[in-house]
């Protein structure tokens, strides 16, 4: 069967889909809360990007506005979740192109991620609708997941190549211009000496190269199961790195929501063993949003075991790591721990799988 | 192959297709419009903006003129263009957005029957670079 023909579980677009609700309220609520108080974007310096694309009056734009509004919180909850991405999208495009000022970088790519919604099936879990379906969900066509991913991974490649490309951008004079003409904004308790280094040109010569290897990691780790989970540990330190230090509206926070599309598309597929009542099941239960875990509850004072999709079983400290790494809230802060422990039992026995039982089987 | 398999295939081909093409033409666009080149600058500009009649006499606009003030017409991307500002989105799409500004309110000030073109005296530096200057005007507007 050619990738283009195979099928799949959503879960991870599903999860993505109970974020893009708020999302799509944080990218609309400042022209909506304008058109409000009746003005809109018609009311001064604009310029189409087409002659000829159907401009709104006033009481139009307000009600294609509030649609898209209602249509996001529909979106999150998963109710008729397919009609209203569409219509999150439809009206999120076509805001869009109603004036090349509204033109940014993180508005196109959450137009590509309300499209990605837009083409799968994004109600079939955590939703409403899959309260009202008899059944597990059904396995959809995998190719819109596979184009939305392509798309999702430009803009980490296309910044990064753009800005090696560039002679200022590598040696670091984008970047450190910016924080010496902003130096004085910084918090007061913040140490001079820290300011000073902040500043200096020598640190940035390589903290651009740093920065667009990142970007480059992040594009390229992300296609790849061996890297995926670096790829997007990167990728949340790159955005929150970006999200606190610069004003980039949606970006960061859709950049770290979009990471749910990278979840492999099938669910239950490790094995968990845990003691019943213990704090691990207690946590595992609500807190695996991507399905990543079909969990047996044993007796309590019997050992916990993770049996992985290729077969490998963890126990003890190795079982408890990964199945936290693979829980959305607390994965990122579980990947220095598994490097740590790989590290430690590497030393112990340069042979050894941590924590595995059952080499071989 | 089915007809549904066909056409998603070509779907996945012209979005991909396009995508590619955004990409490489944002080397060349002011905008770079779908290009992903985020923070690709670090520049500074200012502009002085006059409003110029037929008798060649300038009023900076940076005061209001002819009962109108640019920060009321101008809301987006230059509507502080008279100190020494970013241009976030680099220099580029800054000049783009003023010479687009200045047509805007050369075609948006009825009341102004004195003024024949607005001109931008640009000030810019790229990157630390050295200072540059550039001249904008807008189209001629039509006088009584």
């Amino acid at each position: 069967m050619s990738w283009f023909d195979a099928r799949g579980e959503l879960r991870g677009v599903c999860l993505f889909r109970c974020c893009a609700g708020p999302l799509v309220w944080i990218h609309l609520w400042p022209y909506f809360r304008a058109a409000l108080s009746g003005s809109y974007y018609r009311d001064s310096f604009y310029v189409p990007w087409l002659s000829g694309y159907p401009e709104p009056s006033l009481p139009v734009y307000q009600a294609l506005l509030t649609a898209a509004l209602l249509a996001a919180c529909a979106l999150s909850l998963g109710w008729h979740a397919r009609v209203a991405s569409w219509i999150c999208f439809g009206v999120v495009a076509y805001h869009f192109f109603l004036s090349e000022t509204f033109f940014h970088h993180n508005r196109v790519f959450l137009l590509v991620f309300l499209g990605g919604l837009s083409l799968t099936p994004c109600g079939d879990a955590l939703s409403l609708d899959a309260l009202r379906r008899d059944g597990p969900p059904p396995l959809r066509p995998l190719w819109p997941l596979w184009l939305w991913r392509a798309e999702a991974c430009v803009p980490y490649l296309a910044s990064s190549v753009s800005k090696w490309l560039d002679p200022d951008w590598r040696a670091g004079i984008v970047t450190w211009d910016r924080v010496e003409r902003h130096k004085h904004l910084a918090p007061s308790f913040v140490p001079g000496a820290w300011l000073e280094l902040a500043a200096s040109p020598e640190l940035h010569f390589w903290l651009a190269k740093l920065v667009l290897t990142l970007e480059l990691c992040v594009g390229i780790g992300l296609w790849l199961p061996r890297t995926r989970y670096a790829a997007v540990w990167l990728a949340v330190l790159f955005h929150t790195a970006i999200e606190l230090s610069a004003r980039v509206q949606v970006f960061s926070l859709l950049g770290i929501a979009g990471l749910c599309i990278w979840a492999v598309p099938a669910t239950r597929d490790r094995r968990l063993q845990l003691p019943r009542g213990s704090l691990l099941a207690r946590a595992v239960q609500p807190g695996d949003w991507l399905a990543r875990f079909q969990v047996v509850l044993v007796d309590p004072g019997a050992a916990i075991s993770l049996q992985e999709r290729d077969g490998r079983v963890f126990t003890g400290r190795s079982a408890v790591l990964r199945t936290l790494a693979r829980l959305p809230l607390t994965a990122f802060f579980m990947l220095p721990a598994i490097g740590f422990d790989l590290l430690l039992t590497a030393r112990a026995d340069p042979r050894a799988v941590p924590g595995d039982h059952s080499a071989g089987h | 192959m089915t007809r549904a398999a066909l056409a998603a295939r070509a779907f996945c081909a012209v979005v991909l297709g396009a995508q590619l093409y955004a990409v490489v033409h944002a080397y060349h666009d002011p905008l770079k419009r779908f290009g992903y080149q985020p923070f690709a600058e670090s520049s500074v500009y200012r502009a002085q903006i006059h409003a110029v009649d037929r008798q060649g006499r300038r009023d900076d606009v940076a005061d209001g003129f002819q009962g109108y003030r640019w920060q009321g017409l101008v809301r987006e991307r230059v509507a502080q263009p008279f100190v020494t500002r970013s241009a976030p989105s680099g220099i580029a799409a800054t000049l783009y957005f003023l010479q687009r500004a200045l047509d805007y309110v050369a075609l948006h000030t009825p009341r102004d029957v004195r003024t024949l073109y607005l001109e931008a005296r640009v000030t810019y530096r790229k990157n630390r670079g050295p200072e540059q200057h550039v001249v904008l005007r807008s189209r001629d507007r039509v006088l009584p």
